[in-house]
């Protein structure tokens, strides 16, 4: 469903450039879900913002379903972003002065779905993530784990197939995070429209739930090797 | 502690202050630039303020130097300086020896103050202070001319009254014109240069001042014009003989001087009975070398405008004779660079310690004495005459400032809130700075500090910018002669404002940004402990109640106008007190309620916009975006900004062009058209266009008309005074509408042509016509009648054609009788006194020529006439005038542009008004665009992350375009929308206030009320342009900074980098 081959990235030029990414392959397979980790700087995020067309990567090649991308900016990418990939942030990222409801339509209503359908499709989205109680609270009325679950509701609610986790549950407490994750897995494991996940964090735990595990090191793909990785990481932050 | 070490503790701290003093501003100003976005807002505000504050004090200051400067041109001389006390034989002080008085002279002119001097004789001593317990003012006569003889068979000297002067300024000392014999100085120098001033050179009439040597050869004479018409007298037109008469004795007791008291003739002044015993002296062979334009009548302590001549025409026994009669003075000029500017004040404390060391002087001991000049021959009496000038200046320029300032406070409230608002904007930028310097452990004063001496720098750069930029705009604004139109000024001003008012200027503006500043820094810092950093600040709620008070109550004043315009009598406000009060702060109330009211609905204006555009498609992808939009502060003030300029926008641009044309329109009707002259004879048309045709010397299509007044008898009612407009008055007059009835003057024209009449208000009521107003509100409105209106009538008319039958010696009449249909109220007609317009009649040329028996009126003869020259203006017109009025055949001559100037000077849409409301009009235009610019810069740069999670979500860049673009361009153009509706609102109130103050002029003027109505013009193109251009400034914004927003690194703003 998603390969990236040889996807290389760098910042700066001269004897500041710094390559970040140095030749990236992976493969995600439909109702995956894949947790990135890595050390500090090794560009986890920066793999992740390619693939979610935020970001161009200097060279190699993405295909995520028949498109491939990976080496154009972000306004040549629309199209993945509005119908490929659904993304969740660390801080949600949710439009302050929209309801839950109108947060979820307005992306769908982007994408060029009628009002109407855009308003049923979000109330499934909303249903689907359980906060069909709450889809009329603006952001603020809501606590973290429900705005993260609006977020996902937003992802989801587009038909997307991929969704690309950058630390979802960095700003989460325990019980929220592990609702989000039990989540991801009824997502991927749906038996219907499984969609694929790939989520950026430094929690072993988390990671450890996951179906498979990736190690990002000096900007390639290492073994999964959980151990290591956290033994590196603790108490630092991206 | 002790109380000791604290103090040592405290001076410690603040050496070590003044030591980081330098790098601290170094800091901030490097941080200042590094931000200079947000700067830019704070920069904006205090510029704006420091811009309009400093430009209506210094344009106090250089008002009050043109004014001054103005009121000094009409004076020749600034000072008279006499003998201490009435020459008596015997006495010391005084000397009859002109060579004594020419030393005096010289040593005056010694004195930096003094640029010229010259020994006159002519009017008498005062010898102490012009004031009215002193009778001096009131025996002090001029020489006064008797008689001109010449053998010049075409000069008319001997015109009756021709030597009648009135002099309309001072008691009526005298009745006659005066003459000065002018000693050798003033025929060069400063003396010459404001002598030669108003000499009259156009061809035919080269006059010149000439040097003293041409003069005494030539034995030179100038004459003001009137004389020059009166005699039909020329330059270079020799005079046999000149008789003027010297004072010796004067009664102030009527009836006292009897002719044993007299071995001359005794002269009794009419008005006050005093009498005075004249002397003739006779001056022989005299040559006219000038014809002058006489000056306007100002100080009285010279005669005005007398005839001009050298004393060398005098022998010395003559002139010994004057000065023993005290018939000399010594006419003085100040160098007028030297008089202190800062204000009318400083330059009369000037003035009076000059007189001080004119008149003393200081001995051996340091007591002060009398100055004596010519070695100790004369004593000296010094005579004032530029501080009359400044006290009557000093009255006068307060009214005028306390206007001013009334109508410069909405621009003034707008750049402080656009100062407010950059601050509150400016802080918000910079909530993550200062969270981030709380975490590595600043504290609340230490940040607080950082911020306001950040706002420091800016601010002082802002306000020096200001300030700099309107110390160069007062001139051009003070040259300012209409509403957006410049004039040169004519004179050097240098409105440099004095230490004190430089710091008003920089305590209100750098002053007010600080504590506003101060003391939001600190809520800022005190929320952000309190919300974390990333909430939105709590937003007191606003007092709508009071809002919606001022907005209503201001909303009277206006309505009251409207009202009053559209024709009711008195509007809604009957009540004089009340109605003055809402007059005067109405148009304030009105302004803040109604900006604050409409703010709100400004800010609604995505949500406005949205349902007109519900059923487009253009939206359907991204409406769902606007919900909530209009909600945010910053949203909400940009809608107020925006409001509360393009309302002042409007007001000055409908003010502005309002007092023009009303300044414009006070000129039409008191000329009637580009020229009004009276011919010195009864004259036709052909011969009036002829004689103008040729003085003006040009190819120009020249048409006269004249407006005969007659009496009719109308039938079952009494003779009534009917004025007749010719049929070339409708091209020739300058016509408006408020002169006629309805609104279309043509229509009344044509209503006059087929022999239509109209008459004045009283003259309706006599006659029982609709249309007089006192039969109530029917009775009364701006319309003409059509024939089949039932309130038209047709009046049949008489006119008794007297004659006298010299052989019977009788009277006899002849009745010729015409009718003419009513079609409405006339108010004048421009050119044509209006003091008997309300009881008479206007009739047309048809009905006319039917009762005259008369075909054409191409015989009509008249003394004045209404002219019309096609084509020209300014001051070429000018020049026109000045030539016809020193022809023979006109007796006296009115231009147009004159008659504007002065206006324009004495009051029309009172002073210096068109310079501030152009002032406003580009401050608040410039405010608008810039405001759109700087505002919309911070609003979307705040909205960066809003932008990037659109797009991470799947917006296209052209999608956040239309967005972005459809939300902020429906509250700025509901907000202009409503500006400018708020604006037409504030103009019509400000009617009121431009009332109040024209009456209060009028009264101060002792002028006449003027019949105009103050109609609103709505320059709806001016207003166009700039509702276009900041809608322009905001499109380019916008794209820029969205195009910017766009460009920016999603990746890193999301991540919040």
């Amino acid at each position: 469903m998603l390969n990236v081959q040889n996807l290389k990235k760098g910042f700066g030029s001269g004897s500041n450039r710094l390559e970040v990414l140095k030749g990236i392959d992976l493969e995600l397979v439909p109702g995956e879900l894949v947790a990135l980790m890595g050390p500090s700087g090794c560009g986890k995020s920066t793999l992740l913002n390619i693939i979610g067309g935020l970001l161009p990567g200097d060279s190699g090649r993405i295909m995520l379903e028949e498109r491939e991308y990976g080496l154009k900016g972000p306004a040549a990418v629309v199209d993945v972003r509005r119908n490929k990939v659904g993304w969740i942030f660390q801080d949600f990222h949710l439009l302050d002065h929209l309801s839950a409801l109108d947060n979820v339509a307005m992306a769908l209503e982007i994408s060029g779905v009628s009002s109407a359908e855009a308003e049923a499709r979000a109330k499934e989205a909303l249903a689907a993530v359980n906060l069909s109680d709450r889809m009329h609270h603006i952001p603020d009325q809501l606590s973290g784990g429900q705005q993260q679950r609006v977020a996902i509701a937003r992802a989801i609610a587009g038909d997307r197939r991929l969704l690309l986790a950058d630390e979802p549950t960095g700003n989460l407490d325990i019980a929220s995070g592990a609702e989000v994750l039990t989540l991801f897995k009824s997502l991927c494991h749906d038996s219907e429209r499984p969609i694929s996940i790939l989520m950026v964090t430094h929690d072993p735990k988390l990671a450890s739930q996951a179906d498979r595990m990736l190690l990002l090191r000096d900007g390639k793909v290492a073994a999964s090797d959980i151990r290591s990785a956290w033994g590196l990481e603790e108490g630092e932050e991206e | 502690m002790s109380s000791e070490s604290k103090f040592r503790v405290k001076i410690n701290e603040l050496g070590r202050r003044t030591r980081d003093l330098p790098d601290n501003l170094r800091l901030a100003a490097l941080g200042a630039w590094r931000g200079r976005e947000r700067g830019m807002a704070v920069f904006a505000g205090v510029f704006l303020s420091s811009l309009v504050i400093t430009t209506v004090l210094a344009y106090g200051v250089g008002l009050s130097q043109a004014f001054f400067d103005g009121f000094l041109e009409v004076n020749v001389f600034d000072a008279k300086v006499e003998f201490n006390k009435k020459p008596v034989d015997g006495m010391e002080g005084w000397s009859n020896n002109t060579t004594h008085l020419l030393e005096v002279c010289d040593e005056l002119t010694e004195m930096e103050e003094f640029s010229d001097c010259t020994v006159t004789f002519g009017k008498k001593g005062l010898h102490s202070q012009i004031d009215f317990g002193n009778e001096n003012i009131f025996t002090a006569v001029p020489l006064m001319m008797e008689e001109v003889r010449s053998e010049n068979q075409e000069h008319t000297w001997d015109t009756e009254g021709i030597w009648d002067y009135a002099y309309t300024t001072g008691p009526p000392v005298a009745e006659t014109r005066a003459i000065a014999l002018l000693g050798p100085s003033a025929f060069d120098g400063e003396l010459a240069n404001r002598l030669s001033e108003n000499i009259i050179n156009v061809e035919g009439n080269e006059g010149v001042w000439k040097t003293a040597a041409e003069v005494e050869e030539e034995r030179g004479v100038y004459i003001p014009s009137d004389i020059a018409s009166l005699s039909n007298a020329a330059v270079g037109d020799s005079i046999s003989s000149l008789n003027f008469s010297y004072t010796s004795e004067t009664s102030l007791i009527p009836g006292q001087m009897d002719e044993e008291d007299c071995d001359g003739s005794i002269l009794i002044i009419g008005e006050t009975g005093i009498m005075h015993c004249q002397h003739i002296i006779t001056v022989y062979n005299m040559t006219i070398l000038g014809i002058y334009e006489p000056w306007p009548q100002s100080n009285p302590t010279l005669a005005a405008n007398p005839v001009f001549t050298t004393w060398s025409i005098l022998n010395e026994s003559q002139r010994t004779t004057l000065i023993d009669n005290d018939h000399v003075y010594f006419g003085l000029t100040l160098d007028r660079a030297l008089l202190p500017t800062t204000s009318t004040a400083d330059a009369a404390d000037w003035l009076d310690e000059l007189g001080r060391t004119v008149m003393f002087t200081e001995d051996e001991s340091g007591e002060r004495v009398k100055r004596t000049y010519s070695s100790g021959d004369v004593e000296v009496y010094y005579v004032d005459i530029v501080s009359g000038t400044i006290l009557f200046l000093n009255i006068f320029l307060g009214l005028i400032q306390a206007f001013d300032y009334i109508i410069m406070i909405p621009i003034v409230i707008l750049s402080l809130s656009v100062l407010v608002y950059g601050l509150v904007l400016s802080l918000e930028q910079r909530r993550r700075e200062i969270s981030i310097h709380r975490v590595i452990g600043g504290t609340t004063r230490g940040m607080r500090g950082m911020v306001l001496l950040e706002l420091t720098v800016i601010s002082s750069v802002a306000w020096l910018v200001g300030y700099l930029l309107a110390m160069a705009a007062v001139p051009v604004v003070l040259a300012s002669v209409g509403f957006m139109r410049f004039e040169p000024l004519g004179f050097d001003v240098n409105p440099a404002l004095g230490f004190g008012a430089t710091l008003v200027t920089a305590l209100i503006t750098l002053g007010f940004a600080l504590i506003f500043g101060r003391s939001r820094t600190r809520d800022f810092m005190e929320m952000e402990i309190d919300e974390g950093v990333n909430k939105v600040q709590k937003v007191s709620k606003p007092k709508v109640w009071l809002h919606w008070l001022l907005f209503l109550v201001g909303s009277l004043g206006a309505i009251d106008t409207w009202m009053e315009m559209n024709g009711s009598e008195d509007g809604i406000l009957t009540n004089w007190f009340i109605e003055g009060m809402i007059n005067v702060f109405g148009p304030f109330m009105l302004w803040i309620g109604g900006a604050l009211l409409l703010g709100r609905i400004g800010a609604l204006g995505p949500r406005i916009m949205q349902v007109v555009f519900s059923r487009s498609r253009f939206l359907s992808d991204v409406k769902r975006g606007l919900k909530g939009s209009g909600s945010t502060e910053s949203v909400n003030r940009l809608a107020v900004i925006m409001l509360l300029t393009l309302s002042i926008v409007t007001l000055a641009a409908v003010q502005g062009y309002t007092g023009t044309l009303v300044d414009e329109r006070t000129a039409d009707l008191a000329v009637g058209s580009d020229l009004q002259v009276v011919m010195a004879d009864d004259s036709t048309a052909a011969e009036v266009e002829a004689a103008i045709a040729e003085i003006s010397d040009q190819d120009r299509v020249v048409t006269a008309v004249n407006v005969p007044i007659m009496t009719l008898i109308p039938e079952g009612f009494e003779g009534i005074g009917v004025y007749v407009l010719l049929n070339d008055s409708a091209d020739v007059i300058r016509w408006f509408p408020q002169a006629i009835p309805g609104d279309d003057v043509s229509v009344a024209m044509t209503s006059y042509a087929e022999g239509g009449f109209t008459a004045g208000e009283d003259a309706a009521y006599a006659l029982d016509l609709w249309g007089s107003g006192r039969g109530g509100g029917d009775d009364s409105g701006d319309i003409v009648l059509d024939s089949d209106d039932s309130r038209s009538e047709v009046v049949n008319f008489t006119w008794e054609d007297k004659t006298i039958n010299f052989s019977s010696m009788s009277i006899e009449v002849t009745l010729h009788n015409t009718s003419a249909r009513y079609f409405g109220v006339h108010q004048f007609i421009p050119g044509v006194s209006t003091s008997e317009m309300s009881n008479s009649l206007i009739i047309g040329e048809s009905a006319y020529k039917e009762l005259m028996g008369l075909s054409t009126v191409d015989e009509l003869r008249a003394t004045t006439w209404i002219v019309s020259i096609d084509g020209l203006s300014g001051e070429e017109l000018k020049a026109l005038r000045v030539s016809l009025e020193a022809d023979t055949r006109f007796d006296s001559a009115q231009d147009w542009e004159t008659s504007h100037d002065e206006v324009e000077r004495n009051g029309g849409l009172i002073f210096g008004t068109p310079g501030l409301l152009t002032l406003q009009f580009i401050v608040a235009s410039v405010a608008a665009v810039a405001s759109a610019f700087v505002f919309l810069s911070l609003v979307l740069s705040q909205r960066k992350k809003e932008l990037a999670v659109l797009q991470a979500i799947g917006a296209s860049p052209n999608q956040i375009i239309r967005l972005v673009l459809f939300e902020i361009l429906s509250i700025i153009i509901v907000s202009m929308l409503l500006g400018l509706l708020l604006g037409m609102g504030l103009a019509l109130s400000f009617n009121g206030l431009f009332n109040v103050f024209g009456f209060i002029f009028q009264l101060f003027l002792g002028g006449e009320t003027s019949i105009l109505s103050r109609e609103l013009v709505w320059p709806w193109f001016e207003l166009g342009v700039v509702a276009l251009a900041v809608f322009v400034a905001v499109v380019t914004a916008l794209l820029f900074t969205t195009r910017k927003a766009l460009r920016s690194d999603l990746a890193l703003v999301l991540k919040g980098e």
